[in-house]
This record gives C-alpha cells, structure tokens and sequence, in this order.
C-alpha cells in the first residue's frame, strides 16, 4: 500500500463537478474501498464504541417510548413517560430538578475552580514531589466508595462521637449532637462539600497535564513584554495556552455533577433519602429502575439526563471555546 | 293644699330635671388600663383588642382574713384555688368561684407552716407546700391532714453550705418532687416519695460570650480568678403541664432558654430557645399547650405563647403602688383554671387579680389550636370569626391559608399567604399553581418557548440588519457606539476600560446609564415575585435601599479618583466617572432577567436567583478593580491598594459627611434661635 495516495485522490477528485447524489455515494463509497486498510485500523475502536456506546444509548432512547417492568416485552407507549414526567412526577419536579439544579450550580462550576486552583498549586511545586501530591489529590476518586462510608459517615455521625459533632461538642458550639446525615436542612450542603472533595479527578488531572504542556518560553516572552507577577502570568498566558484542557475539565466537571447521585446513598445509607433532601436526578433513575422496576420511564428519565448534559456540555463549548473574535 | 302643690311642682321639675338629664349623659370610660399587643413576624407589635380583661380582684378577706404577701397560686383539676399565703403561714384553698374553703397548715403542732412560699396538688388530691421559713416539705391529705415532712435529704452531694430553702415544687405522676430552691445554680431538686435525693434536674447553662471565651484562652488562673464568674440564672419557678413536660422559668440573661419544657430525661423542647423577656418570673400552661408568662415589665406583663415558644400576645401592665383591677404592682405568679382565667398572684398589693378570657380570645384560641394541632377544616370557621373581628393578624391568614391549601384552592391559598406574609407558604401554593398549569400547557409552553426563542434570535437579526442597512444621525450613531462599547467593555474588561481612556464619552450616555441603573433597582423591588419581599412593600423603605446603592457609588467616583491622583495615577476625573459608570452596566444585564425570573421560581429553586445575584455583584467589583488598574495605568499590586485606600477614603467621606452635617444642624439650631430671640423679645 501507498500511504499517500490517498489526498492526491481527493484533490484531483474534488475539481470535478457534482453529478447528483448516486454520483456522491458512489465517490464516497470508492473513497472508502481506497482507504480500506484505515477502516480496518479503526474497526476494533469502532466496533467497540458500537456495541458499548451507540447500542446502548439508542436502546434506552428506544426503551424511553415504552412501559417496561423488566419481565414482558416493552410496550410501546409514545412519548407518554416524558409527559408524565414533566406533568404528573410531583417528586421529579419538585425536589428532583431543583436539588439537582443546585447541587450541579455549585459542585459544576466550584469543583471545576478548586481543581483548577489545587492543579495550579501543585505545578508551583518542585518536579521530584509534584507526583506525589497529585497522586494524593487524585485518590479520593480513586477510592470514592471506600473511603466515602469510612470517612465521611465517621465524620458526620450523629452521635456525639462522630468527629465533628465531637468537635463541635467540645468547642460548645452544640449543645446537642447533630443528626447531619439524617437531617435535610444540612443534608444537602454535606453532599455539596463531599462532592467536591471527590471531585478532584479527571479534571484535575487534565489541568495538571494542561499546566504542564504550557510552553514555557511564553513567560520568558511574557515577563519581556511586561507582565510582572504570577496572577498575571495565569490570566494572559497559561489559561488561553490551556484551554483546550481547561474545557475538557469543565465539561467533565459539569456533566460529573448532574449525574452525581450515589453521594446521597453513601452518606445516608438509604436510597431514597429523608423528605427528598438529597434527592438528585440518578437517584430518581435508581428509584424507577431498581425499586419499582418501571424501567421504561427510568430510561426516559436517563434520555433527559442526556440531552441535559449535552446541552451543557455545548453551552461550556460556546463559554470556553475559542472564538473567532479573541 | 298650697304646699302639696308645690311640693308636686317641686317634685315634678326635678323630676323633669333628671329626665333632660338623661339626654346629657356623662361620659363614663370602660377602657382596660392596659394594651393588648399582637406580635406579628413582619410588623412587630399591632394594638388589637383584649383576649383578657381583669374580671375580679380576690383579697382574701373572705378568707378568714385579709392575704398578707400571698407568693404562688395553683389550681388543681376540679378548678380548686390553692394560695401559698406566706405572711399568714397559711395555705388558702378558694372553690372554682373563689369562696374560701379552708386554710391549711395554720394548726400548732406538726404541719405548722413557715412561711411557705409554694404550693402544689398533685393528681391523688395530696397537698405539697413547700415551707420556706421552716426549710421543708410539708404534705397533707386530701382533707388537709398533715401527712408527711421532708428535710433536706441526706446525701453525699448535698454540701452543709447548700441551704435547703424550697420555694416552689411540682410533683409528678409518680410522687416524685421537683423543688425549686432559693439561690442555687444547680436546678431543681429532685425527690423521691421516699424523701430521697435523686438528682438534680434541668439546670441552667452559664452562657459564655466570645469575650469569655477569649478571656479564657488569654488569662492566666490568677487573672482568671479575678474575673467575675460566670453563673447560670437560677430557676426561678416550674410548672407542670398535663402532658407530663416541666415547665421551668429562669429570669436573666435574656438568651438563655428562660422557658424550658422539659421531658423526664431533662432535655428541652425548645432547644434553648431565646425569649427576650429579662423579667420573666412565672410561666403557666393550658390543656392545649399555650403558655402565659407572667413578667415584671412596665408595660405588658402577660405574655401568651403558642406551643411552639413563639409569643402571640402581650398584655397586662405593672404600677408601683397600683390600685387598679387588672394592673399589678409585684406579679409573682401565675396559673390557669379550666375556664382559661387567668389568676396572677401580686405579692405586695396582697391581690389577686383574676383575668377573663374574652370572647376573640376565645375564637382566637380556639382556633390557634386547632391549627397547632393541624385540624384545618374545624379551624376554618374559628378563623373567619376572627378575621371578621380583627383583619389585621397574620396568623389567622395563614390558618386559611394552610386550609386552603389543603383543599388544593391554590389561588385563594396563594392570596391568604400573601396576607400573612409567608413566603414559604406562598411559595408551596404558587408551585402547585405552576405545575397545574404545566400540566394542562405543556406542549404549549414547549411550543411558546422554541417559537420565541427562535423568533427572538430571528428578530434581533433581522433588527441588526436593517439597522446597519439604513444611515444615521451622528449623534444616535454616537450613542449607540458607547452603548454597545459599554456591553463590550463588561465582557472584555481589560480592552474595555482601554479603549475608555483619553476619550470623553457622551453624558447623556452616561447619565442614561446611571438613570436606568436606578430604575431598574426600582423596578427590581416592585416587579419581583413575592417571595423576592415577603411583605407589604408599602413598609419597605424604597429611599433607603436606593441611598444604598448610590451613595456608594458617588462616594467611590470621588475617592478613586482623589486617592488615584495622590498615587500618582493617570486617570482624569472624566475618565473614572464614565469607567465607574460603565463598570455598573452589569447590574441593569443581570437584575432584569432575574427579576423577571423571581415571578416564576420557587423557593426551592431560589438558588438560581442567589446565584445570579451573587455572580453579579462579583462581577462589578471585579470591573471596578480592573477600572482602578487601567484607567490609572496601575500594575495588579498598585491597584489592590489603591482600591483599599479609596475603600477607606469612602469611611472617612462618610464620617467627615456625618459629622459636618451634625454640626451644620446644629450651627443652623443656634441661628434659628437666635433669631427667635430677637424677634420674640425685642
């Protein structure tokens, strides 16, 4: 095989005029026998994201339009599970898209500046213990499920033996152990700050290599052209050499936090947690999947959690994103 | 003859007399010598009219004897008036209409009282008088034998300077007795039947502020010796209520927990909570859960709680040396009776002042009751008596409110709770009128949403079109370009301010500005929703919120550029008013979709309009360091501390205007009367 055939062919092909669409799928079909190899190079990737991808996602969005509880066979239903959810789900709208609204609102864009912060902190640090320390801050996702139920269930126990009741016992802050996990006032905002402190994963290892890959002749230039301290330095060069990473992290860290949900049953130990408090969209798909086994409308539901997070993820490229303007 | 004639003259003009009398009667007054108060959450204190007014005085005269500084009262089940008289050395028992029946404990020999300062009944009819003089216990039967004594228990933790003084005492279910005694910071005392000392019980907390704490972490065990301790408030009196709760009142430091109700395992069911009265020396409960605290206040003495510890009503009203029905001199305790009167003990009038329930009280707390207890439907009723009678309290609007709701009439729960000032509830009924109208409108509002949005972007390009098609006057082309520079500049803050320097941009730009800023902060009050201001906007001080936003601003334009100038900055007068002006426009982008957005959100989604609010306020403070930067060609530290030097010029102006303008009054005070002086007297 020739490997470069192939752009001449393009070239001398794309000068002759369109004949039709027989006459472009016929040169498309020829461009594909002439790259045969390449498709045969990508056929494993391509097989797998098929069948583990595409697959899956076009049988939920297909499951989505029926009622299915896992035994029969579906039964097609039309779009009725998006009209019930959105009309008839008292619980869907009045605790699940607000609780889920405000966890993704602080955890997205929060975890999204701590990791930056943490990634940028860590680079200031000499070479031979940098590894270490992000090795420490990428460790709790790592052991996310361990080590949430070791340590923040210790931590927030509501007995007075529970460190930060024990704490604040101690202080006299409390006069009586808080039931923190149980308790919906506070429910919420523990899930928040765990959240966070788990967050710190793909994200901020993206940032971290992003930091790394910032040529580093560009301050030297920099510091030429005027700019005087490190704040500068972050804003007018490493963030626009590093945003391809930079959006990368913020679209992991957004869609991470909406379709966040196991937190709350860490913490709580229930599924369903008390008076909803904690109640994000996954734990309603878990809900209708596993519980009630209407498995059609958990689908339905997962159908939204997609187009949400595809939605979020365009409205962080349109943020992020080069413009042609800049 | 002549004489019984004009005696019958005589006799018929006076009789006429008296008859023109009659049409010019003298105004005779039957106002209550006190007000009654209704506290309401938003508007703080509302004269309405009495819930009880003074029924009858009760001095004891018929008593055998007149009462001589009588200290507590109870009223046992079957509504049977007991009286510690304590100068008499006597338990007085009154029947439910106050006719005496029998004084106790006046017999030589054992059961002799001492001065007994409390008295209690417990449910199998035996009698405890706490004797304070004597320093015991003193129990009688039913038929008023005495039955049993008890001394100061014997125990280990019970020191020898630990003086057994009893003034007040409940005694529960199972005999056991709660003794509040004189000058100690340990709480009750507790007591077996057996006259063992089992514990002591709900004891008062020392509250440390942050100087205490401070203090302790500071001084040494010599200085710390120094210092005045910290003691708890003693207990001042405890009552029982027929759920079997304590009711403990603790005068003092008016953020401690003065009313505790607390459980057999001493904790309280009201977590402490804070009830502002300094005074407060007695506390009595009904069937129903509703406290009466009786306080030594000047103006109101008679406070009502509802079961939650949130007060309701104040009325009452203390006098020295008073002689008046209903108003007391020294209240010292106080105690409810089936019929709800209450009886208020006055220690140095010798009285006893019994007060009436009325009959809006009555409806009134007939039917706090049932909404306490969430019987919505029978409260309904109750509530549009009340309303009827008095439309100016809150609760009863939000009883309806709540019925309403329950009913699922939205629309009128939504009125009630707009009334009562509830934003939660308001909030719970507005969201269940959204999704109804979600639910029939759904693919409407799709539909509406996707047309509009699409027509939006049409239209804007459309506009954009034909406006950059058609040919202008200067001067609107002027405008519009420092306009759309100012919508450049929020995004691009660094090119922005940049391009502000050496240029002079229109005032009317600029006043256009500032005028819109203020009107849409107008606007942003009275277009919001109503949970935005979840109360009448008549009350909010519209002045005072604006003086908010502009004097800080003006005095920020000054000082910026005056600091800037000192500090060797570049920019002139002009340029840091048009870079304060631009810096600004954010607040007109953002509040008038959030505002427009508090219409249709609910408190649960309220985190959507915190966080625009938020973010728009980082983001002006962060425009007007980047103004301080650029406009005077500062580098970053330079303009940190520019900014924090013209943020303490902006204190100073404030106080430098602040005392200028005292003492220009002032000034201006003497001229005035000094030209009173010459032209009254000359």
């Amino acid at each position: 095989m020739k490997p470069v055939s192939h752009t001449e062919v393009v070239i001398s092909r794309s000068s002759t005029p369109n004949k039709g669409y027989g006459a472009k799928l016929k040169r498309f079909l020829r461009e594909c026998w002439a790259d045969r190899l390449s498709y045969l190079f990508l056929a494993p990737f391509l097989l797998s994201f098929v069948c583990f991808i595409i697959i899956p996602v076009v049988v939920a969005v297909l499951l989505s339009l029926t009622s299915f509880n896992g035994f029969a066979f579906p039964r097609f239903i039309g779009v009725s599970n998006f009209i019930y959810m959105f009309t008839q789900d008292v619980v869907f709208m009045k605790y699940t898209i607000p609780n889920t609204l405000k966890f993704a609102l602080v955890v997205g864009p929060g975890g999204y500046i701590l990791s930056f912060i943490f990634a940028w902190l860590i680079h200031q640090l000499p070479r031979s213990i940098r590894d270490y320390f992000s090795l420490a801050l990428y460790a709790p996702s790592m052991v996310a499920g361990v080590a949430l139920t070791m340590v923040w269930t210790a931590t927030f126990s509501g007995d007075s033996i529970g460190y930060l009741n024990n704490i604040l016992l101690s202080l006299g802050l409390i006069e009586t152990p808080q039931l923190w996990l149980q308790d919906p006032k506070y429910l919420m905002t523990i899930m928040i700050v765990v959240t966070m402190w788990t967050s710190m994963g793909v994200g901020f290892l993206a940032m971290l290599g992003g930091l790394q890959t910032v040529n580093t002749e560009l301050y030297e230039a920099g510091r030429i052209d005027g700019i005087k301290n490190s704040l500068q330095e972050v804003y007018y060069i490493t963030i626009p050499s590093m945003k391809p990473q930079m959006l990368f992290s913020a679209v992991m860290a957004i869609v991470g936090a909406i379709k966040a949900g196991s937190i709350s049953s860490a913490l709580t130990g229930m599924t369903i947690t008390p008076q909803y408090a904690g109640h994000l969209i996954n734990n309603h798909i878990y809900d209708y999947a596993f519980l009630r086994y209407e498995w059609g409308y958990a689908s339905a539901l997962s159908v939204v959690l997609l187009l949400a997070s595809y939605a979020i993820m365009k409205l962080s490229y349109w943020v992020f994103g080069t413009k042609e303007d800049e | 003859m002549f004489s019984r004639s004009l005696n019958g003259i005589v006799i018929k003009t006076v009789a006429i007399l008296c008859l023109l009398g009659l049409l010019f009667p003298q105004f005779a007054s039957a106002q209550l010598p006190y007000y009654t108060w209704y506290r309401d959450l938003n508007s703080g204190m509302i004269a309405t009219q009495p819930i009880y007014v003074p029924d009858r005085v009760i001095d004891g005269n018929g008593a055998g004897g007149a009462l001589s500084s009588p200290s507590d009262v109870f009223i046992a089940d079957d509504n049977h008036v007991y009286i510690a008289d304590t100068g008499n050395n006597r338990i007085v028992e009154l029947d439910a209409n106050g006719e005496f029946v029998r004084g106790i404990g006046q017999e030589d020999g054992q059961g002799k009282l001492n001065q007994p300062e409390g008295v209690f009944v417990s449910e199998d009819g035996m009698i405890y008088a706490a004797n304070t003089g004597g320093q015991t216990i003193v129990r009688y039967s039913s038929d008023g034998r005495f039955d049993r004594e008890f001394k100061k228990p014997d125990s280990k933790a019970l020191t020898a300077d630990y003086h057994f003084l009893p003034t007040k005492l409940v005694v529960d279910r199972r005999g056991v007795m709660y003794i509040v005694v004189k000058d100690t910071f340990l709480g009750l005392l507790r007591m077996n039947p057996e006259g063992e000392f089992t514990g002591f019980f709900g004891a008062n907390k020392a509250k440390l502020s942050w100087m205490d704490r401070l203090k302790r972490s500071l001084l040494n065990e010599v200085q710390m010796a120094q210092e005045i301790s910290k003691q708890p408030n003693p207990i001042q009196n405890v009552s029982l209520a027929d759920d079997g709760f304590l009711l403990t009142t603790s005068s003092g430091v008016a953020s401690d927990g003065q009313i505790k109700k607390l459980n057999a395992g001493g904790f309280d069911a009201f977590r402490n909570k804070a009830f502002w009265e300094p005074h407060l020396v007695d506390t009595a409960i009904d069937s129903n859960g509703f406290m009466y605290g009786l306080n030594r206040d000047d103006f109101v003495n008679i406070s009502v709680y509802d079961p939650t510890g949130e007060v309701m009503f104040y009325f009452g009203s203390t006098e020295k040396s008073a002689r008046q029905l209903g108003i007391t001199d020294y209240g010292i305790s106080i105690d409810i009776n089936s019929n709800n009167e209450l009886w208020v003990v006055d220690n140095a009038s010798n009285l006893i002042h019994i007060f009436k329930r009325t009959n809006f009280g009555d409806t009134y707390m007939t039917a706090a009751h049932l909404y306490f207890e969430g019987d919505y439907d029978r409260s309904r009723s109750y509530w549009e008596e009340v309303i009827r009678q008095n439309g100016m309290l809150n609760i009863a609007y939000n009883g309806l409110g709540k019925i309403a709701l329950h009913d699922r009439d939205y629309r009128t729960a939504l009125d009630y709770f707009k009334q009562s000032n509830d934003a939660e509830g308001y909030s719970n009924a507005f969201w269940y009128i959204r999704y109804e109208w979600l639910k029939h409108n759904f693919l409407l509002m799709v539909v509406v949403l996707v047309v509009g949005i699409w027509g939006l972007i049409f239209g804007a390009r459309r506009t954009a079109a034909f406006v950059r098609k058609r040919t202008w006057p200067d001067k609107v082309r002027q405008y519009a370009g420092e306009l759309r520079d100012a919508l450049y500049l929020i995004v691009h803050p660094y090119n922005g301010f940049y391009r502000l320097k050496d240029r002079n941009v229109s005032y009317a730009v600029l006043i256009f500005i500032i005028v819109s800023a203020i009107g849409v902060h107008l606007w942003s009050v009275f277009a919001s929703g109503f949970i935005a201001y979840p109360f009448e906007l008549g009350d909010y001080n519209i002045r005072l919120s604006l003086a908010f936003k502009v004097v800080p601003w003006v005095t920020w334009v000054i000082a910026n550029y005056l600091v800037s100038a000192v500090k060797g900055g570049e920019g002139r007068f002009r340029e840091v008013l048009q870079a304060s002006t631009f810096a600004i426009v954010p607040y007109i982008v953002v509040m008038i979709p959030a505002t427009i957005l508090t219409n249709f959100v609910v408190q649960e989604e309220w985190i959507i309009i915190d966080l625009a609010h938020r973010i728009m306020w980082i983001w002006i403070i962060v425009l007007f360091f980047v103004m301080t930067q650029v406009i005077h060609n500062f580098d970053f530290t330079e303009a940190i501390k520019n900014a924090v030097i013209t943020l303490l010029t902006i204190g100073v102006i404030w106080v430098f205007v602040m005392i200028i303008g005292g003492l220009a009054y002032n000034f201006y005070d003497f001229v005035k009367q000094i030209y009173r002086e010459v032209i009254f007297r000359a």
